[in-house]
């Protein structure tokens, strides 16, 4: 196994996770919405974004967002982190000239009844004061003694339809 | 062309189903790791890939990536699918890959405008190289006729499910959306 995953063992609720701030520009906004293929005019015409749309500039789209998130997550876990669930609510716009600031801290660290531990994580995208994404993310974490590996599991080892359940609880 | 619903309570949970163009492979992969700089070896590395994950997987956000309709195809050479050829002029309008029910039943309530309040994904068997998608969506959850700032409409929820080739099931997301009419301006 890896050595350079984050263990489940060194987390706890509370902790917050590096910062990291990216200068978005037109490059990065196209881009995008050219590897995610989504050619809405919105994400790369700008005079269409500003003239029909009536927003300030071209902007970042969802899963271009949903993608730098998924980066600053297992940044943080590395390579054995598993992804099992986000949420997203979009509040403000990401435009060229903007700096996106992405923020996390460990809301919650629990083992379902499959035995995986699952940190459920907050992480938001602000530019200057002003909160333009919310996101909520849980990511299964290997156990100290590496016989956990979420990656192996499927089936009924992979719990993840009970996530939003369990976390709505919360 | 399927025949689409005519009442709104079989509009509530239609289906409509649609298979990717796209074969997952290592080049697109390669773009988005390139958008987002995203470093992750399970993405690119075949040795760290396997030890963790026997073999590469896609980014697991990708998801839509997939799916999304091609804006020409050498399959359907004649259309060309451009925001700026305007389907009212004559422009091609095609189905709009995953969330057509979405477009389906606001064209069928008359709604002009919608909305992403939120989105949310969930994330099954991994996503591998050599992989087609399918996908299998409809509106849920469509809510009774309300007014709010922005106009007039109703919230209703798009689920969409990615399934591979073995049927099974690597993804859900579902779309909180609100469509409505605007305020008649004054």
């Amino acid at each position: 196994m890896s050595p350079l995953s984050l263990r489940s063992e060194q987390i706890k609720a509370g902790d917050q996770m590096p910062s990291l701030a990216v200068a978005v520009s037109a490059t990065t906004v196209v881009m995008g919405a050219s590897a995610t293929r989504d050619w809405q005019p919105q994400h790369h015409d700008h005079a269409w974004a500003t003239q029909r749309a009536g927003t300030r500039d071209i902007f970042l789209n969802t899963p271009t967002q949903a993608g730098w998130i998924s980066r600053y997550v297992t940044d943080w876990s590395g390579p054995a982190g598993r992804l099992g669930r986000m949420a997203f609510r979009m509040k403000a716009t990401i435009c060229p000239g903007d700096v996106m600031n992405i923020n996390g801290r460990v809301k919650r660290v629990s083992r379902d009844e499959s035995n995986c531990c699952w940190a459920e994580l907050e992480i938001d995208i602000k530019v200057g004061e002003t909160l333009c994404t919310a996101c909520e993310v849980a990511v299964a974490l290997p156990s100290a003694n590496g016989a956990d590996n979420p990656w192996k599991r499927q089936g009924e080892q992979w719990r993840v339809a009970e996530l939003a359940t369990s976390t709505a609880k919360t | 062309m399927q025949n689409l619903p005519t009442t709104l309570e079989q509009w509530d949970g239609y289906e409509f189903e649609d298979i990717s163009e796209l074969v997952v492979e290592r080049g697109y992969i390669d773009h988005w790791l390139e958008a987002m700089r995203d470093a992750n070896p399970l993405y690119w590395d075949e040795d760290t890939a396997k030890e963790i994950a026997d073999g590469i997987v896609a980014p697991p956000a990708m998801l839509v990536t997939w799916l999304l309709s091609p804006r020409w195809s050498p399959r359907r050479p004649d259309e060309i699918w451009d925001v700026h050829a305007d389907p009212a002029a004559g422009g091609f309008q095609p189905r709009r890959v995953p969330i057509e029910a979405h477009y389906r039943l606001k064209e069928f309530l008359g709604l002009k405008e919608g909305i992403v309040a939120g989105n949310e994904m969930e994330f099954y068997t991994p996503v591998r190289l050599g992989d087609r998608l399918r996908t299998i969506s409809k509106a849920c959850e469509i809510g009774e006729e309300r007014t709010n700032r922005l106009g007039t409409g109703r919230p209703w929820t798009i689920e969409v499910r990615y399934l591979n080739q073995r049927d099974e099931q690597v993804g859900i997301e579902r779309y909180r959306f609100f469509s409505y009419n605007r305020k008649a301006e004054s």
